[in-house]
């Protein structure tokens, strides 16, 4: 899904490439967001994740005469951003379990959107733990293939550039994904259907 | 839901635990000020190439590649006694194929990362494969055949590969974003595939096994020598 704003991001990049440093914070600009948010879902802590995403913008920075004319910034920052991850992941080792399970998780109340009642409010928080949860518990390959095309709207093509996988890989890891968080919201439903049924109970 | 029905539309029905409802707009829901963000990374910033320096780069290391083995191929001297169809099964067609996969390992690719992984196993494959099964269907008489001389071959191939092989390494290095020990591997074969096509006019020995083993075997060392690197060298970092 492409829109204006990664037209200019690959415009900007492409004038960094070339030597013009200011077009550098036009990139930044363009990418922070979904790179930390990238980061942010698949490392869980925001102070992590905001690391990893200034290295990957130095790691950009380093390798900007590399970035081939034409090309497309954002997939090409995600898989700069997914070697960053690995990275970290590897020097932390067991650690990063620790790191990752902090409770300074900023999705701990998430916003329903407007004029959502407590309880909306409740099971959109509960969704989005349980979700957050499963993904945790996922093998890396399948999590950053679900976020690609779920959350960060890649093509299946670019998600398998940026991962060096098959696109029929990528589908498949993502298709684990869905199974195992589909899973998981099932039984999140039924264990409130099973609530609900005896709160509703015990007021009869 | 099967995998094979699986439509990536049904993805949409799983909530963002980062902004329920919406895709895009998540990025923007669990963020500090960009402003900030951008003055850290500012604050480190160092010098870096620009694709004008990179490319010029590259070429000065494909030069430097091509000198060398002139020079190799030159000090070395052409084999005194030679049949057309030698030359051509034992010098032309490794060095056409290296050409050919030197081509896919430099590639930038559609969107910047290069050519497919799959084309690159392809050539990793491939490339070998055929250049053993054109010496094979293609028996030359022997011409000499002695354990030294493979064994020197062997060497000097190694030998001839070092220089462009780290040119080229060094040129590429920390630009793959992705697929670096592949794409290097490839370099390297492609430059041993070299390396050993153009022995195959100074090497008088033209046996099958001979240039097989003492010919194509080092080119595949070379290969490996290249992923070997590219950990260190190849990926972004």
């Amino acid at each position: 899904m492409r829109t204006d704003d990664d037209s200019g991001a690959d415009a900007a990049m492409d004038r960094y490439a070339d030597g013009e440093d200011a077009a550098f914070r036009l990139v930044h600009r363009a990418l922070a967001e979904r790179l930390r948010a990238f980061l942010l879902r698949m490392a869980k802590s925001p102070a992590l994740a905001e690391d990893l995403v200034q290295e990957t913008f130095l790691r950009m920075h380093r390798a900007r005469g590399s970035f081939k004319r034409g090309a497309k910034v954002v997939p090409w920052s995600y898989a700069i951003a997914r070697n960053v991850y690995i990275d970290q992941t590897r020097m932390l080792g067991p650690k990063r379990e620790k790191l990752s399970a902090t409770d300074d998780d900023p999705n701990a109340d998430v916003d329903a959107g407007p004029g959502a009642n407590a309880e909306e409010l409740s099971v959109a928080n509960d969704l989005a733990r349980t979700v957050e949860k499963t993904l945790a518990t996922l093998p890396v390959n399948q999590r950053e293939a679900f976020v690609l095309l779920r959350y960060e709207g890649l093509s299946v093509a670019e998600a398998a550039e940026v991962l060096g996988a098959t696109e029929g890989a990528v589908k498949l890891r993502a298709f684990h994904a869905y199974e195992a968080l589909r899973a998981a919201l099932g039984v999140q439903d039924r264990k409130r259907g099973a609530v609900q049924a005896k709160s509703g109970g015990k007021s009869e | 839901m099967s995998r094979e029905d699986f439509d990536l539309e049904a993805l949409g029905a799983i909530p963002d635990p980062v902004d329920p409802g919406s895709t895009r707009q998540a990025s923007a829901g669990a963020t500090t000020a960009t402003g900030d963000s951008w003055e850290a990374v500012a604050a480190h910033l160092g010098p870096a190439r620009t694709r004008k320096q990179v490319r010029r780069e590259h070429v000065i290391a494909l030069v430097l590649a091509a000198l060398w083995l002139a020079t190799v191929a030159l000090i070395a001297g052409a084999r005194p006694h030679y049949e057309l169809v030698t030359l051509v099964v034992q010098g032309g067609v490794p060095m056409a194929l290296s050409l050919v996969v030197l081509a896919l390992a430099l590639s930038g690719g559609k969107l910047g990362f290069g050519v497919r992984p799959k084309l690159l196993v392809a050539a990793l494959a491939l490339a070998p494969v055929l250049f053993g099964a054109v010496v094979l269907a293609v028996q030359i008489p022997l011409e000499e055949a002695d354990l030294r001389s493979g064994a020197s071959c062997g060497f000097v191939e190694l030998f001839s590969a070092v220089v462009p092989g780290l040119a080229l390494v060094f040129a590429h290095r920390r630009g793959a974003a992705n697929g670096a020990g592949l794409r290097m591997a490839v370099l390297g074969l492609g430059v041993g595939m070299f390396a050993a096509g153009m022995w195959a006019f100074h090497c008088p020995d033209s046996g099958a096994a001979h240039v097989l083993l003492s010919h194509g075997l080092p080119a595949l060392g070379i290969a490996a020598a290249g992923a070997a690197l590219a950990v260190k060298l190849g990926r972004i970092r």
